[in-house]
């Protein structure tokens, strides 16, 4: 465990050298001042417009980050060898992986509670109250991006950055869709479209924007369960992905 | 020896888990095994924006008052909830208001506008229970590959 530690942190350092973070960073960043700069015309619902799009774009910019920060790291350490090194003495596979997926978790967190902070600070700015349930909201979304990071880490396993963020983006996409929507895709095999289906993670359980947005209530239990739902499939995810890079050859 | 006891660890770890998750599928919660608010929803959960489905296509006072009406000819409190729908006609705006069918709903209520609003995961409690069986089968399933490709790489190596 000292070892993947020690690795994920070498992980943080050099993902705070890159201007990946800091690029999408003030991309949110100013994508939110932007939403807070658009008139309301004394509309009552600005609160809830700001909150919507609000939240709606630290999802986005939670795909971003994750795409950013971890499609190229497999990749670069295995052309520039450093890969090597490293999985022939000190480290396992499996601590391999969970050092770099750590580091980049923790980059993931510390980015969307930026965001979060920044979102506060334009309700604030613009005389309205902040949401009690906009914690765990910040909560939930910081789970949905390592849920994604997973899935990026997984497919950079076994597929080239250009391909990789597509990919993610596709199945973000997909995973938004209800069991309908998605045998509507293919209806000749709504069996197999089914089966996919339920595969396929449930990300419309990370959708709380909607009732903080127009200020009703979430039960404490459903934030719990959603967060284990999410944790459960990162930890599915990463299984995966160590599968797939135990199978690899890197010679 | 060794090998054959390999190749019983390949057989006999996967039993356990897949036994597990065939029970976990069996004892679902619900008829379907995925969770589609749309598709699982009971008729509970529903009835608001049927009954205003209804209401809505009902065309004449009589019929409002048959539907509001339940059979003990006393307006039924379930009903009552929804005859805030009802169109909102002043003297100067009938025309207008015949023609645009518009209506007032309750703030927070379920209505035939919100329904999307409200098929949503954290507004419908009775798929909790799939989100916890889907918990429990994703840690299983992450068990089984973890140990596979551990079996697996080891013999690789």
């Amino acid at each position: 465990m000292r070892s993947v530690m020690t690795f994920a942190l070498m992980t943080l350092r050099s993902l705070l050298r890159r201007r990946t973070i800091y690029g999408i960073s003030m991309v949110l960043l100013l994508a939110l001042f932007g939403i807070g700069q658009v008139p309301s015309f004394n509309v009552d619902s600005e609160g809830t417009f700001l909150l919507d799009f609000g939240l709606f774009g630290l999802e986005i910019g939670a795909l971003l980050l994750a795409i950013g920060l971890a499609a190229n790291i497999y990749p670069r350490d295995r052309e520039q060898r450093t890969a090597m090194p490293l999985l022939a003495v000190p480290l396992s596979r499996g601590q391999y992986l969970m050092g770099r997926f750590i580091g980049a978790a923790l980059v993931q967190a510390a980015a969307m509670l930026v965001g979060c902070i920044g979102l506060m600070l334009i309700l604030v700015m613009h005389g309205h109250p902040i949401p009690s349930d906009l914690f765990p909201a910040a909560l939930l979304l910081i789970v949905e991006g390592w849920f994604l990071l997973a899935v990026v880490f997984f497919f950079s396993f076994w597929t080239s950055p250009p391909l990789n963020a597509p990919l993610t983006i596709m199945l973000f996409v997909v995973s938004q869709m209800t069991v309908l929507q998605f045998v509507e895709l293919f209806p000749q095999a709504s069996g197999l479209m089914r089966f996919i289906r339920l595969i396929l993670p449930h990300m419309d359980v990370f959708h709380i924007k909607d009732p903080i947005a127009h200020g009703m209530e979430i039960p404490s239990l459903y934030f719990l369960l959603a967060a284990l739902y999410g944790l459960a499939y990162m930890g599915f995810m990463l299984a995966v992905a160590l599968a797939v890079f135990r199978s690899r050859d890197l010679k | 020896m060794r090998s054959a006891l390999f190749h019983a660890r390949l057989v006999i770890i996967p039993i356990p888990m897949i036994f597990l998750l065939f029970s976990l599928f069996s004892t679902g919660c619900m008829d379907r095994i995925d969770y589609d608010v749309d598709e699982v929803a009971s008729q509970e959960h529903l009835r608001g924006s049927n009954l205003t489905v209804d209401q809505e296509t009902a065309d004449t006072p009589a019929d409002l008052d048959t539907l509001l009406t339940n059979e003990s000819g006393r307006y039924d409190e379930t009903f009552l909830c929804i005859s805030a729908e009802t169109p909102v006609e002043t003297a100067g705006e009938e025309s207008i208001e015949s023609e645009n069918t518009l209506h007032v709903h309750d703030v927070g209520q379920r209505n035939h506008g919100t329904e999307w609003f409200f098929n949503q995961p954290w507004a419908a409690p009775f798929i909790w229970p799939k989100m916890i069986r889907d918990t429990v089968i994703l840690i299983v399933l992450a068990a089984a590959v973890l140990t596979l490709s551990g079996i697996l790489g080891r013999k690789r190596g």
